[in-house]
């Protein structure tokens, strides 16, 4: 029995790495390898790497493109990354606005680009015979935006909107605490309420970062879910042969190493806003992903503050229902982490909280702000 | 060239109808059972890496509350994480934790319910402790004032919030002074003034068995997780007194559209209108042609500012409907003093009657068909996702609801959203307030 299962296991990795040689060959690339997990690993024509993982019977098809800015965000001023982001779903060289919209509901309507520090991510939720149209989509932000006057504006407008949304202590706290930690580095670029409007950014500016950012060897795009994955990577190499755009791009060098992220000193800003809570947030450096340290950064921040048995939780929420929000959050970015120990707090205990609270998170020292 | 790019349309409509694959049909499929004591459990087994979502509802909604115990929803959901007759303060939070999940809670003007993800070996424990904490919480005198304070901080919280604000708005404007309109986290003045008798009161006349559903999602084996279910919540008698959750919920009849009513200006944020309307529900088939015709109104209304938008104007209207044990919430938002272009009372009502009137168009319909499933199978994409869809529509009697979305969808024509809309949407308030159908 356990030899026939083995046989099978077997059988399905000899398929797969088929299935993976002709898509590769298909695209002039034999660079296609199977993980142990079942994913394909291929690399098209022009450089684009691809990953892709078939999940049978889920009835759903996730598709995420993910590009390296690289230099590009060192040059760029703030507000660009983030209006190019939302504006590559508008209007391009083959697409009308019209046309994309169209595009996106027949996609399955759900379609989405996100920034974080360290990429801009496409990504798209979709059915299995909607795969197609959805990458066919997703080729067209990467290789096509054309950034016209109404797209960037709607983009401008959506971007304001939701940092007024935002615009919530806790939030602000987490975003000036996260600057003053990156001086100087791209991750410290962060608009809070106050920046000026990105509305004033210029056309060119916008394109520039793009061509300089969207490139393939920094773009990878993941399928995962209900595909066959020879035709997934098929239809993957198609969309891509003609995105060809090359630049000198590249990441720059890591930010904190494993040893200067410590931290002795104490920085405290206060920061006011109309608002009906205060906030405390405390913050502290952290090596990033690519560090040794990543896992311990994520299991220290669970002990710390991660979930409701936590000491963090239990000493202000459960024991003196000093706030409503308290805990701990550690956002890792490939070379740089930031650790957040927050807490909402009350006005009846406002004073004596705002004083101790950032000492009581992390006595070793901080980059804390408070919001009123 | 307009007959040309309606042609164009008409077939991306026919391509959308075509590849509008109805979930169900080799989606995942329920195993219920409902115990001796009036405890329902739905499983639906599926392949999550290892994972499982385990989400109880109660009927024990913020529009449950009788007068004398506004708040007490809210109330009760904070202290059921404080402790039991076998567990201590933190004890059921800590316990869920060394299983590997998170425990949380949520109240809605229907219902409570408690859920979290964990490694699916440990659902059985962790509907132990979940059981526990729901139906044996001791609701102890000595936490009551402690969480007060955090559920007042919360409250002062959410006044930050714009989105709440709109739906909240939307709630008030529709049902007025009834249970649904009343704001679902109750007000600073409720919990300020709520005993631990009153709390304690609508925690015994809401949290029994017979009001529970327990749905779990996952890498489950659907008997096992029954039979778990079974020892978890099935010793717990059934309730011997008469009344239950639902006996004060009196709501009045789906009426007449309301509104415009304002939210207030936060920083940074523009106030919004808002236009709301009580719609009827007889069954889930209601529910799914209010979904549709929010999504038709509001892509109706993008359409209906373009031509004016070249300009300044990018005011974002929104339009949602909530599916409700006692109606169907219906609104549209839209922020005002984005350059002074908002959605006006007139644009809205032509397009509100045109629907009452003639229906959607087959490309809207077919757009907000896409629209509609998108979302649901977003939301269902992940087990906590789907486990909740299950419970709420399990709480509204048709557990099958969710996964069946596309085929429900499917069945619902341009006459069937026109007679819908004819009969409930009608037209908009004049300035007067008077409803001009």
């Amino acid at each position: 029995m356990r030899r026939c299962c083995a046989i099978a296991r077997a059988c399905g990795v000899l398929v797969a790495l088929g299935c993976a040689f002709m898509a590769g060959s298909a695209s002039g690339s034999n660079r296609d390898r199977l993980a142990e997990d079942g994913t394909i690993r291929h690399v098209t024509a022009t450089g684009v790497r691809v990953l892709v993982r078939a999940e049978p019977g889920s009835g759903l098809v996730a598709i995420v493109a993910v590009v390296d800015p690289g230099e590009a965000d060192r040059r760029a001023a703030a507000g660009v990354k983030e209006i190019v982001a939302r504006s590559v779903f508008g209007a391009g060289a083959n697409l009308s606005a019209e046309g994309v919209a169209r595009e996106v509901y027949r996609s399955g309507g759900s379609v989405a680009s996100v920034t974080s520090p360290d990429s801009i991510a496409l990504r798209c939720l979709t059915t299995p015979n909607a795969f197609r149209d959805a990458v066919y989509l997703i080729g067209q932000a990467l290789k096509n935006a054309a950034f016209d006057a109404e797209t960037v504006r709607r983009a401008a407008a959506a971007a304001d909107r939701d940092r007024a949304m935002a615009a919530q202590p806790l939030s602000i706290g987490a975003a000036v605490a996260r600057a003053k930690l990156f001086v100087g580095h791209p991750y410290g670029v962060v608009q809070l309420p106050s920046d000026p409007n990105p509305r004033s950014l210029a056309v060119a500016d916008l394109l520039r970062y793009y061509r300089t950012a969207f490139v393939p060897s920094g773009t990878t795009i993941a399928v995962v879910g209900d595909i066959e994955p020879r035709a997934a990577i098929q239809t993957v190499d198609n969309q891509m042969v003609d995105y060809d755009r090359r630049s000198g791009a590249t990441r720059p060098p890591a930010g904190p190493s494993s040893d200067d992220h410590r931290m002795t000193g104490r920085d405290v800003e206060r920061v006011t806003i109309r608002a009906s809570t205060t906030a405390v947030v405390a913050a502290c450096k952290a090596p990033g992903r690519a560090s040794s340290d990543a896992a311990a950064v994520r299991v220290l921040a669970a002990l710390l503050g991660e979930g409701k048995a936590s000491r963090l939780f239990r000493a202000i929420r459960d024991v003196r229902g000093i706030g409503y929000v308290v805990g701990a959050e550690t956002q890792l970015w490939r070379s740089g982490a930031c650790s957040w120990r927050t807490s909402s707090v009350h006005r009846s205990a406002h004073n004596r909280t705002v004083a101790r609270a950032p000492t009581a998170m992390f006595p070793g020292g901080y980059s804390g702000s408070s919001t009123a | 060239m307009w007959r040309t790019r309606i042609s164009v349309l008409t077939a991306v409509a026919i391509m959308f109808s075509c590849s509008l694959r109805p979930a169900c049909a080799d989606g995942p499929r329920l195993v219920r059972a409902t115990l001796a004591n009036g405890v329902t459990s739905i499983v639906c087994p599926r392949p999550s890496r290892g994972l499982a979502a385990v989400d109880v509802w109660v009927r024990a909604g913020s529009a449950v509350e009788r007068p004398n115990e506004f708040g007490a929803a809210h109330f009760v959901e904070h202290l059921l994480f404080r402790g039991t007759s076998t567990r201590g303060p933190g004890e059921v939070d800590r316990a869920i934790e060394l299983l590997g999940g998170l425990l949380n809670a949520g109240t809605t003007r229907d219902h409570a319910h408690m859920f979290a993800v964990l490694p699916a070996e440990a659902v059985p424990d962790a509907l132990a402790v979940i059981s526990d904490a729901l139906l044996g919480s001791t609701m102890a005198a000595e936490h009551v004032n402690i969480e007060r304070s955090v559920i007042l901080d919360e409250l002062a919280a959410a006044r930050n919030d714009p989105a709440r604000d709109a739906v909240e708005s939307a709630f008030r404007a529709a049902w007025g002074d009834a249970p649904y309109g009343r704001p679902v986290l109750s007000l600073a003045g409720d919990i300020a003034s709520l005993d631990r008798d009153r709390i304690l009161g609508f925690y015994r006349r809401c949290y029994r068995p017979e009001n529970v559903i327990v749905v779990v999602v996952g890498d489950v084996s659907p008997n096992a997780t029954l039979e778990a279910a079974k020892r978890a919540f099935g010793s717990v008698p059934a309730a011997d007194v008469a009344g239950s959750a639902r006996d004060s919920q009196t709501q009045p009849e789906p009426g007449p559209a309301c509104g415009p009513v304002r939210t207030s200006p936060r920083t940074g944020f523009p106030p919004e209108e808002i236009w709301a309307w009580r719609l009827g529900r007889r069954d889930s088939r209601d529910a799914f042609m209010a979904e549709l015709l929010a999504a038709v109104i509001e892509e109706a209304l993008a359409s209906a500012r373009s031509p004016q938008s070249a300009g300044e104007t990018f005011a974002v209207a929104r339009a949602d409907a909530v599916p409700l044990a006692g109606g169907i919430l219906l609104y549209v938002a839209s922020p005002i003093g984005v350059a002074g272009k908002a959605v006006s009372s007139a644009v809205l009502d032509s397009v509100v009657r045109r629907l009452a009137t003639d229906g959607p168009s087959e490309i809207e319909l077919a757009v907000a068909r896409r629209r509609v499933l998108g979302r649901s199978l977003f939301r269902q994409e992940t087990c906590a996702g789907l486990a909740r869809d299950l419970g709420l529509w399990a709480m509204l009697g048709d557990a099958e609801a969710p996964i069946e979305a596309g085929l429900r969808l499917q069945q619902i024509g341009r006459a069937d959203l026109q007679a819908y809309a004819s009969r409930w949407l009608g037209g908009i308030p004049t300035q007067e307030g008077k409803q001009p159908r």
